[in-house]
């Protein structure tokens, strides 16, 4: 024990038994973290009308066109609360389509609520920030086309919002619609009885011209002679007019094609359906064995004249 | 008695029913305009004919009205 003699040793001591109690002890406390997480404006990613392709209309009813959009965003795919698309073609511009009271069946399509997809790129919640929506519009027969005509210079363009009941933002695509050239008619003229000779005078039959497409058309016309067994009258025998005529004033129906001059313009919402007589008159040649006699006669659509 | 059954018979006979006329139908797109074309290129073109409301199969018969030109091959 003779090294506690010493006072220097004894303060050699003291300090190597401070530093051994000291590192026996933890200083242990709790540190508290925080951070905001700020909301993230959503965005639109890919926008695809139909497919990528030109839109196809229906005759004499709706056409359901889908647009497709992925949006994001970055605090998850569940905090998005609405995308609703717009849907107008282009000369109309996203701005004077984007209420309901700015909707117009030939080219403004506003607020259609878009549906996420029931399958593939779906929300799945949780860390998932993309999902896909579908936009389904029914369009009218006589909405705008812009492949030809006025609007050939113009497209059809979709933009979607998208919101998450803070902040909202836009995507857009565009495509073209398709002319559409058709029409409906009546489904049958009746001359009723006549003899031999005779000829229908001032009674004319008539079938309503209807148009079904959305683009200006004139009815073109033409026949097949009528026939009852081996007999028949001739398909010049029929006449017609954008009228009420008398036999022998009106045109003579032919086995070609023939434009009636009376332009059924395309459509709106306040003209469809837009319709047209053709009045129809038949003269029997003398000497036409007595029977009943049918044919066909045939009306197109053409290009307004 | 015989001469009124007889004018009744002509009147019956001379009855011309009616003829039937296709109902709606429509062509999409009705012209296809290609003014870009160069030598060798083939272009495929799909035109849809519409019927809206199809109530029973239509005959249909297509006439390509085209320019006709020994360099041009419309299939």
């Amino acid at each position: 024990m003779d090294i506690l003699k010493k006072p220097s040793n004894i303060a050699t001591l003291v300090l190597i038994s401070a530093f051994v109690i000291s590192a026996g002890i933890v200083f242990a406390d709790s540190v508290s973290t925080s951070v905001t997480v700020g909301n993230a404006t959503p965005s639109v990613g890919t926008v695809t009308i139909n497919g990528s392709s030109a839109i196809v209309l229906n005759e004499n009813t709706t056409k359901t066109a889908t647009t497709t959009a992925t949006v994001s965003d970055s605090n998850g795919c569940s905090e998005i609360s609405a995308v609703l698309m717009d849907f107008y073609r282009s000369g109309v511009t996203a701005g004077s389509c984007d209420t309901g009271g700015e909707a117009d069946n030939n080219s403004c399509y506003p607020q259609v609520i878009c549906t996420e997809v029931a399958s593939g790129n779906t929300c799945d919640g949780g860390v998932d920030t993309s999902v896909d929506y579908e936009c389904a519009v029914d369009l009218q027969y006589y909405a705008d086309p812009t492949d030809s005509g006025s609007f050939s210079v113009q497209t059809w363009e979709a933009t979607i919002s998208v919101g998450d009941g803070t902040a909202t933002s836009t995507g857009t695509d565009n495509e073209e619609l398709n002319t559409l050239q058709a029409l409906n008619v009546t489904s049958s003229i009746g001359y009723g009885a006549l003899s031999a000779g005779a000829d229908t005078g001032t009674t004319n039959s008539t079938t309503t011209v209807t148009n079904t497409g959305n683009v200006e058309i004139d009815p073109e016309l033409s026949g097949t002679n009528m026939a009852s067994g081996g007999d028949t009258i001739p398909v010049g025998s029929q006449e017609y007019a954008a009228a009420p005529f008398t036999w022998g004033a009106g045109t003579d129906l032919t086995t070609s094609g023939v434009a009636l001059n009376i332009t059924l313009p395309q459509g709106t919402s306040g003209t469809v359906p837009v319709t047209d007589d053709v009045s129809w008159g038949i003269g029997i040649p003398g000497g036409t064995p007595s029977g009943s006699y049918t044919g066909t006669n045939t009306v197109t659509a053409g290009t307004a004249q | 008695m015989t001469r009124m059954k007889f004018l009744v018979f002509l009147t019956i006979v001379l009855v011309f029913l009616p003829f039937g006329v296709m109902a709606g139908f429509g062509v999409s797109p009705p012209l296809i305009f290609e003014d870009k074309l160069v030598p060798g290129i083939t272009i495929e073109r799909e035109i849809y004919l519409i019927q809206g409301n199809p109530e029973r199969p239509i005959t249909v018969e297509a006439n390509i009205d085209a320019p006709r030109d020994k360099r041009l091959d419309i299939c």
